[in-house]
């Protein structure tokens, strides 16, 4: 095996030898589970009638709830890759790891590779939970899942690399702040507080809508091709005079790809050239 | 490895240190706390960068061996693990990431005597256990060259001869054994030759032996003290805390034949015992001068 590909093998071990992977990925299990089951349920026909609302087509109905696969679990992706840099500079586990392979570019390239590696993992474990439950539920209410259209697997495999991406990104911003609880704050206010804010005051306007569609997250839900949020105008008549503008799929897989990069070789250039102390 | 060879040049914690660590044996890399002994190692192993100069391991770079656990093996903190990975897990993935086959993980843990904790997560293992565990790491690959920071910190008393035992076999097995410690008392019994620093300079480099005081004290004393101490003269440099003469410059036998020349019953005649500690001290006391 080349150095890469040991730096890899080890990284991958480094994530399964400790507990917070398959934590992460029953927290991603479960939400998942319970946001696209409740979805399924109410934009159905019987949730449908029950609210009186218009029923949507079922397309649109398939794309949202599949697609909670990685709108509600992407953070679970960005907080591992994080986590695979910032926890060695929490535990000081740094030296035997470059005692290992003092190289840094390969343990850079080998934890990124992890890091994408989990990200299409969570990306598998969330839409078992949002294909798997969601399909039953729109099943069950009367509606079409459309599991046999090619669209839906379209959308199933654009989730796939979505999620891997967000590995990337992932271990691109630990390796960058380095510490543990400054980056894990700094996901949670901007995925959870700041990044919805500006998607929602940017739709105000054109020209914002314009600028917000960059953002990560809306980049994230143009590559699945579906997202809660760019949903909102369907879901809620309030909301219609918004403005929605989004990338095309492709454009957003290299918007989210491009963030990936500069940060991967921002902190290869800054941090990872530290002395380890 | 046929020769270790190091040159370091660096301005601040470590200052223009050059030395040389031979194969075969064990060398002790002494000196006080923050005497730039752990930030020597740092840079000989590419954890840090050296402002000049350079640290070469058998004429190259640790950067530049392509897989060095296999080559040299290292034990820096006795901290550096994940408390939520086992001591197996722990040794299995430096194996993977330094192209080490998995088959030794269980003769290292053997070797260090953690077999029964191997599956126990590093968090719950007291400070003599993760010495033990970096030592195993350091000998997972086989290396050819030692290099360990403290590895007696926070063993105890059988520990402590256990490592002492260790660090002859490996150096008689022809290996390059690289050991520091601030306490030459710790190490005197294992090593073969010393580097001592200081403040980031070299004070001595040789065999442990040469390290011995070259005059030692004499303390000396008598019922008549103040006649004894008129009979020695000038070479009365000072007096012990019990009062006792303390006499430079001659040995204990001239000492013994100056009283009783002078009908001075002696009541007490010794070379002051401090050892190689002693010069140890005086050498860090008379660089700091």
């Amino acid at each position: 095996m080349n150095a890469v590909g040991r730096s890899v093998a080890a990284e991958l071990l480094r994530v399964v030898s400790t507990r917070i992977w398959w934590i992460l990925g029953l927290v991603l299990l479960g939400y998942t589970a319970f946001v696209a089951a409740f979805l399924a349920f109410f934009l159905g026909d019987l949730g449908a009638a029950l609210g009186g609302g218009s029923s949507l087509p079922p397309r649109a109905v398939a794309d949202l709830v599949y697609s909670t696969a990685t709108s509600v679990g992407y953070l679970v992706p960005v907080l591992l890759g994080a986590l695979i840099v910032t926890s060695e500079h929490r535990h000081r586990t740094l030296t035997p790891t470059l005692l290992a392979e003092p190289r840094r570019g390969v343990v850079v390239t080998g934890k990124a590779i992890a890091g994408a590696a989990f990200g299409a993992l969570y990306g598998v474990v969330g839409l078992l939970a949002s294909v798997g439950l969601g399909a039953a539920v729109i099943a069950v209410g009367g509606g079409d899942p459309l599991l046999g259209s090619a669209e839906t697997w379209g959308l199933i495999l654009r989730a796939l690399l979505a999620m891997a991406l967000w590995g990337l990104v992932g271990v691109g911003l630990g390796g960058l702040v380095a510490n543990q609880v400054v980056a894990i704050v700094l996901l949670l206010v901007f995925t959870q507080f700041l990044e919805p804010i500006l998607r929602l005051v940017g739709a105000v306007w054109e020209w914002s809508a314009e600028v917000g569609k960059f953002l990560p997250g809306a980049a994230s839900d143009a590559l699945v091709g579906a997202g809660l949020f760019g949903s909102l105008g369907a879901l809620d008549p309030s909301a219609a005079g918004m403005h929605s503008a989004a990338l095309s799929w492709w454009q957003g897989g290299l918007v989210l790809a491009a963030l990936a990069a500069v940060l991967l070789v921002l902190s290869r250039a800054t941090t990872w050239r530290r002395d380890v102390a | 490895m046929s020769r270790l060879a190091k040159r370091y040049r660096e301005v601040l914690a470590v200052d223009d240190l050059s030395f040389t660590v031979r194969p075969g044996r064990v060398t002790g890399f002494l000196g006080p706390n923050g005497a730039g002994k752990t930030t020597t190692l740092r840079i000989v192993l590419g954890l840090a960068a050296a402002s000049s100069g350079a640290a070469t391991i058998g004429g190259r770079r640790y950067r530049d061996l392509a897989q060095p656990l296999r080559e040299v093996g290292a034990s820096l903190e006795a901290t550096s693990f994940h408390p939520g990975r086992t001591a197996r897990d722990h040794l299995r993935l430096q194996a993977t990431a330094g192209g080490i086959a998995r088959e030794r993980v269980p003769l290292v843990l053997e070797q260090v005597g953690l077999t029964a904790a191997a599956g126990r997560r590093v968090g719950g293992y007291s400070l003599g256990m993760r010495q033990r565990l970096g030592l195993a790491a350091a000998l997972l690959g086989d290396p050819g060259v030692l290099v360990l920071d403290e590895p007696i910190n926070g063993l105890d008393p059988e520990g402590i001869r256990w490592v002492r035992s260790l660090l002859r076999t490996l150096a008689a097995e022809g290996r390059t054994v690289l050991v520091s410690s601030h306490v030459l008392s710790e190490v005197e019994q294992a090593v073969d030759d010393l580097v001592v620093i200081d403040r980031g300079r070299s004070v001595y480099q040789g065999p442990v032996g040469g390290l011995a005081p070259t005059h030692p004290r004499i303390v000396v004393d008598a019922g008549r003290r103040a006649d004894l101490a008129a009979a020695l003269g000038p070479r009365v440099v000072g007096a012990a805390p019990d009062g006792a003469l303390l006499v430079e410059g001659v040995d204990a036998a001239e000492v013994g034949r100056i009283a009783f020349s002078a009908g001075i019953a002696v009541t007490h005649l010794a070379a002051e015992t401090q050892g190689l500690e002693g010069g140890f001290l005086e050498l860090i006391r008379g660089a700091g001068s």
